[in-house]
């Protein structure tokens, strides 16, 4: 048993990769629907968006790239799904350069699932240089100025979509899906002033800090990590990738706390006949 | 699915595969994945600033739209390239005054406004409202949180006696929230490896013809093939 204790406070790291690759690969083939409960973070960002009326303004900053797609790509779908059965407008826009085209990939599929029409209810702007001032040229003198021309270099000013809300005052709720630190920016030079809904989502990273932000009313609710967006996806009754992903979440993290707690087991095993090893030397 | 679609798809199972192959040990596969990525993303950036930034905001409004109030800023911008010049680099000061005074006359009021006032206000409120017993127990638990974790980070007083032991409960204050902060970053961490498996066994199918499962075999077989050139090579000549 000692033997088999020595044995795992030394184990290769090899074999907890390939333990952790067997929790998540397993229950990704073969899943096991997990219950998901829905937090009051999420619950609030749904509830904000199933209360607009139809053609009100949504404005979707998508500030991530490839290295955090996992987490914040299924909650783009699942807020535009939601958005788009709503008949809500969507405006998309990025300020991480690298996330472009995966913007551009949530609003092309997603429209083209709920029939939706580029310009008159939605468009993505993509990116363009100019971080904070964008957002304060946007909130000065106007979307169409901060963007005349949008990612396919269509103009903006003559939109359907942007009928009566061409300004971010107009804006009925911005939800912000941040892998940094542009919901700071979105608050500071955005709703401070222009006093617009906010919530969000981030990565599982950042979510403890996101509490903090919700209980100052910088945002009434935010999708924290995988979880976030598998509860979100659950509230909008449509299974996909952040759904299937939490049955592996959840293995893998019984999988930790068990190796965490065995080999903590192992550890003060081993240091105690270690110490009564000393001692019997000793005496 | 047309060829350019699957090509994208066994390149990308491929560099994952390449990424992962760092978990056995360092090796060729991975130093390619790692190199490439870093050449493409700043290849990718360099052509977005170029078209989306400099060809869409200044070369076209200013000589084709003819918009010279353009060639301020242009100035501006092109000045903070003489810090590559010993002699000029005081040129660029001038854009980095400008930048800095323009930046923070814009954001410090508006980050005390909203950070730190509207935080102080959010803590201290709360305790004179109309509460439920948890929310006000909750209330309670933060004005303490915060009054200790503070007293911790100040550093005029020794910590000693009161102060010492109101210090201490910061500590615990501090180790939760980063307990907390580091539990959510274990899940993120295993999120991103999900998202990576997920594609993984999405492009085995049939449909992608077997573009991980083929890429693996071969990457497994070239290591294992490396792996006895290298040993071959380390082994004293008798």
């Amino acid at each position: 048993m000692n033997n088999l204790f020595q044995k795992l406070v030394n184990l290769d790291r090899r074999y907890i990769y390939i333990l952790v690759s067997l929790a998540v690969i397993i229950p990704l083939l073969y899943p096991l629907y997990i219950e998901i409960n829905i937090s009051p973070a999420v619950q609030n960002v749904y509830d904000t968006i199933e209360s607009l009326p139809p053609r009100s303004v949504i404005f979707l900053g998508m500030d991530f790239d490839p290295a955090s797609k996992a987490e914040l790509y299924p909650m783009a779908e699942a807020i535009l799904r939601h958005a788009f059965r709503k008949n809500l407008r969507v405006i998309g826009m990025t300020f991480w350069v690298t996330g472009t085209g995966l913007g551009e990939k949530a609003f092309a599929d997603i429209a083209k699932e709920t029939s939706r029409e580029y310009g008159e209810d939605y468009v993505y702007l993509g990116w363009k240089a100019g971080g904070t001032s964008l957002l304060i040229l946007m909130g000065e003198e106007g979307i169409p100025s901060a963007f005349p021309v949008d990612h396919y270099g269509k103009d903006t000013a003559s939109m359907p979509v942007l009928e009566n809300a061409k300004y971010l005052k107009n804006i009925d709720y911005l939800v912000e899906l941040a892998a940094g630190s542009t919901l700071g920016s979105y608050y500071y030079y955005g709703k401070l002033k222009y006093k617009f809904k906010m919530g969000g989502g981030c990565t599982g990273v950042m979510a403890a800090s996101w509490y903090n932000l919700m209980k100052i009313d910088w945002i009434n609710g935010f999708l924290g990590g995988l979880r976030g967006a598998a509860e979100y996806e659950k509230l909008i009754k449509m299974s996909d990738k952040a759904t299937k992903g939490m049955d592996a979440q959840s293995v893998t993290h019984m999988l930790i706390i068990m190796m965490i707690i065995l080999c903590n087991i192992a550890y003060f095993i081993g240091r105690a006949k270690a110490n009564q090893t000393k001692g019997g030397n000793n005496g | 699915m047309d060829s350019s679609a699957l090509i994208g798809i066994w390149i990308a199972a491929g560099l994952t595969l390449f990424m992962y192959s760092s978990l056995y040990k360092d090796n060729p596969f991975f130093r390619f994945g790692e190199h490439l990525y870093l050449g493409l993303s700043v290849g990718y950036i360099l052509i977005r600033v170029i078209y989306s930034n400099f060809i869409a905001t200044l070369y076209v409004p200013l000589f084709e739209e003819r918009d010279y109030w353009l060639i301020i800023p242009s100035i501006l911008g092109i000045s903070l390239y003489t810090r590559f010049f010993s002699k000029l680099a005081w040129i660029s000061r001038i854009t980095f005054a400008f930048l800095i005074g323009f930046g923070s006359g814009l954001g410090i009021p508006r980050i005390i406004a909203g950070g730190v006032f509207q935080q102080i206000e959010k803590i201290i409120t709360p305790l004179g409202t109309q509460l439920t017993p948890f929310e006000y127990f909750s209330g309670i638990l933060i004005v303490i949180g915060v009054f200790s974790v503070l007293i911790y980070f100040f550093f005029s007083w020794e910590h000693k006696g009161l102060v010492g032991g109101v210090s201490k409960v910061g500590i615990y204050f501090v180790m939760i929230a980063f307990g907390a902060s580091f539990g959510y970053t274990v899940m993120g961490r295993m999120s991103l490896l999900i998202g990576r498996c997920y594609d993984l066994i999405d492009y085995s199918s049939s449909k992608y013809y077997y573009a991980t499962i083929v890429l693996l075999v071969v990457i497994i077989a070239v290591l294992a093939v490396y792996e006895l050139v290298l040993k071959k090579k380390e082994q004293p000549k008798t």
